[in-house]
């Protein structure tokens, strides 16, 4: 067993000489992208990261395509299994019918002089006594009833007809995953979850890596008094239990904080508190990594070249020290990413995250378990995607890590 | 080494007093007030009624007031009572800590007896199929959202097969269970919620029990073992083991935080009744002594738990001292 490991890492080595008498040149990050290439799941988590964060920029133009809101409600209809098609109700369509003839008081009389001349094959049944407000409410329920009617109004050239005609299109809407407890389509709000949660993903992790790398960087090339008191800071932080801590500031309420209740009643508070919350508490690994490395470079002949030339503290730190830990940093807000949106998710469960109507994956969950019984697919897709993003990101994470390691560089 | 114990001690008690005030300053924002429901439930109150409750309760006084008067009545031995269960603080927090202790630490150790031996096949067999699946089932259990993984449990074996109680502690109104009977009824309602809380630790542990034992069989003392003609068996479990698990100790001792995390979804899921159930429900229901007192201990005993598995790995290594 031994012996083979031995031999393939021997023939690896062997392979790996060629190559590089071949391309002896290569630059660093032609190196590291040539690594991380080799890391399969690494390279299948970018490929879905990719897809789910065009997803969640494209959110709205989905939207649009389909035809679908994420917050229109339809209480009539609600836990429709995957691949229904529900049409408004009679009172729905007569609401909407009203409302057209309401805001274009022209469309029901031009519709009605174009059908008086069109002939009796296709006027023969409306019913044209019944005043402006009433006609197109009638008319839409004769085209409901005779679809014999409806055909033929569809080879019609007026555009007022055309209108009507797209405008009853719209009443039927298809929901490849159902609806939920309120009758809204689950598929657009899974997608506008997506925009929410990677978005809350992504600005946590790299505001705490700016935090982090403040604290770091202070910590570690001054040294002395500071470096003691905020690493204990950091520490005591890092030892505390993260969900509890979360739930008793989630818990807080904005009205009741002095300076943040500007915040108070704007729609995206809850993002706004969460954000907040999560960058307080994912800030202390980076800290802690860029500490290290500070304290390791500081040392270096580098350095104290730049310190003789003059350079100050802050140009050193941001000039000289920064590149060097940058790739670290990487990795750490790659897998910071799949933590907070996991800890998004475990609040918006606990009812304690973003508030509805804004769609998250943590606040769709919020009452899933109840529904276990009855709508098990609510429960089960948004957990399914938190999954697959936090487990991409933790392999990007981790073969950005392979690649960027200078151990398992091989030259 | 007892100046460490000391120092970290001190530092300990810092900590929590800290945290406490910050907690305490915290509850007082959340949404409600200790008199709201007595007002509101009382349409005939006036005013002056309100301000003079306000005096009685001592709410008409600043937040650091109020803090170091419940301070005082802590370290006095006064815990309060609870304004949900209208007992003292103390005959709840009790059984659910005791709860929880077995909860979390039934999961730890399974899960160590589990993982330990995976990470050290799939390092033995680094680059097998078996270290390849390994390694993903590894990141899932990582990925998974704790909450996610307890309703597929509770679906799959609480709804289609009934095997296990989709959710509680132990059967209501069997009182007579004693002895043998009482264990196992109460380890039936544990195994949904000991293994959801396995799942998300077994990944951790094997991936640092892999790599704890990749870097100890490259070392060079290996190779002398092997060129001296030890047998494989015995280079890996007398030589490799016992260095590759000293960093698992580092592992745990972080893991102690993470568990207790996981314990507040589970034990809230299956309605276990724990003390993070406990810590969460209470500040729900605005439960102030009972979410102070169940947070501080909660979280004083995952301190606690760091700080012995730091001192343990002292005593293991003999090369690390503190100082």
């Amino acid at each position: 067993m031994s012996t083979e490991v031995l031999n393939s890492a021997q023939m690896n080595r062997i392979k790996d000489s060629k190559d590089s008498s071949a391309t002896d040149s290569k630059s660093m990050s032609q190196i590291v992208f040539s690594q991380f290439i080799e890391h399969k799941f690494a390279l299948a988590g970018l490929f879905t990261i990719t897809v789910f964060m065009l997803i969640g920029i494209f959110a709205p133009v989905i939207s649009g395509l389909t035809g679908l809101d994420p917050n229109v409600q339809d209480v009539f209809n609600r836990y429709k299994p995957a691949l229904s098609t529900i049409s408004y109700s009679s009172d729905r369509m007569d609401y909407e019918m009203e409302k057209l003839s309401d805001q274009n008081p022209l469309i029901s009389d031009k519709i009605k002089t174009y059908l008086q001349s069109a002939g009796p094959a296709i006027n023969s049944e409306v019913d044209f006594s019944l005043s402006t407000d009433e006609f197109l409410v009638d008319l839409n329920g004769l085209l409901n009833e005779e679809p014999e009617i409806l055909e033929k109004f569809k080879t019609l050239k007026n555009p007022e007809i055309q209108r009507l005609l797209k405008l009853r299109e719209s009443f039927k809407t298809t929901h490849l995953l159902g609806t939920d407890e309120l009758g809204r389509d689950v598929l657009i709000r899974l997608v506008y979850g997506t925009r929410v949660s990677i978005g809350v993903g992504l600005l946590v992790a790299f505001a705490s890596a700016i935090i982090g790398l403040f604290i770091g960087s202070l910590a570690g090339y001054y040294g002395g008094v500071i470096d003691t008191l905020l690493m204990r800071v950091t520490d005591s932080l890092l030892s505390l239990p993260l969900l509890p801590v979360l739930i008793i500031f989630a818990a807080v309420d904005l009205k009741k904080v002095p300076l943040l209740n500007f915040f108070e009643g704007s729609e995206q508070e809850s993002v706004f508190k969460l954000i907040a919350i999560l960058c307080l508490f994912s800030w202390m690994t980076v800290a802690r990594l860029v500490r290290g490395s500070i304290l390791s470079i500081k040392e270096q002949e580098f350095i104290q070249a730049a310190k003789t030339l003059g350079a100050r503290d802050h140009i050193i730190i941001i000039k000289h020290i920064i590149p060097n830990v940058i790739a670290p940093l990487l990795v750490s807000v790659t897998l910071n990413i799949g933590n907070s949106i996991l800890s998004e998710a475990a609040l918006g469960f606990l009812g304690l995250g973003i508030q509805p109507p804004i769609p998250s994956w943590g606040n769709m969950l919020n009452n899933a378990q109840e529904l276990i019984y009855r709508a098990p697919l609510l429960a089960i897709l948004p957990g399914f995607l938190i999954l697959v993003v936090v487990i991409s990101f933790n392999f990007f994470g981790d073969g950005l890590q392979d690649a960027v390691d200078p151990k398992s560089i091989r030259r | 080494m007892g100046n460490y114990i000391t120092r970290r001690l001190f530092q300990m008690v810092l900590v929590l007093i800290l945290l406490s005030f910050v907690c305490y300053g915290l509850m007082s924002l959340m949404p409600g007030d200790p008199l709201d429901i007595m007002i509101s439930s009382n349409p005939k109150i006036t005013s002056e009624d309100i301000v003079r409750l306000k005096a009685v309760y001592g709410l008409d006084q600043p937040m650091y007031m109020r803090y170091w008067a419940w301070l005082t009545d802590i370290l006095s031995g006064d815990f309060g009572y609870s304004r949900t269960y209208k007992v003292p603080t103390t005959t709840i927090l009790v059984p659910r800590l005791f709860n929880t202790f077995v909860l979390t630490m039934t999961a730890l150790i399974l899960s160590l007896m589990i993982s330990i031996p995976i990470g050290i096949i799939s390092a033995l067999k680094k680059g097998s199929k078996f270290d390849y699946f390994t390694n993903l089932l590894a990141f899932a259990g990582i990925s998974i959202p704790s909450f996610f993984l307890a309703i597929i449990l509770i679906i799959i074996f609480a709804v289609w097969l009934e095997w296990f109680p989709a959710g509680g502690t132990e059967s209501v109104g069997e009182a007579s269970l004693t002895g043998m009977a009482y264990a196992k009824d109460r380890i039936h309602y544990l195994v949904l919620p000991v293994v959801s809380l396995m799942v998300l630790q077994i990944g951790t542990f094997v991936r640092y029990t892999r790599s704890a034992m990749m870097e100890v069989l490259g070392q060079d003392y290996i190779r002398t073992a092997r060129a001296k003609g030890i047998k494989q068996n015995k280079i890996v479990y007398l030589h490799a083991l016992k260095n590759a698990l000293i960093p698992l100790i580092t592992v745990i001792s972080i893991s102690f935080s993470f568990i207790f995390s996981g314990a507040i979804i589970t034990e809230t899921i299956f309605a276990y009744q724990g003390v993070g159930r406990l810590v969460y429900d209470s500040i729900m229901g605005n439960d102030y002594n009972v979410a102070m007192i169940a947070f501080i201990i909660s979280i004083a005993m995952v301190l606690i738990m760091n700080l012995v598995a730091d001192i343990l790995y002292a005593v293991v290594d003999p090369r690390i001292s503190y100082k």
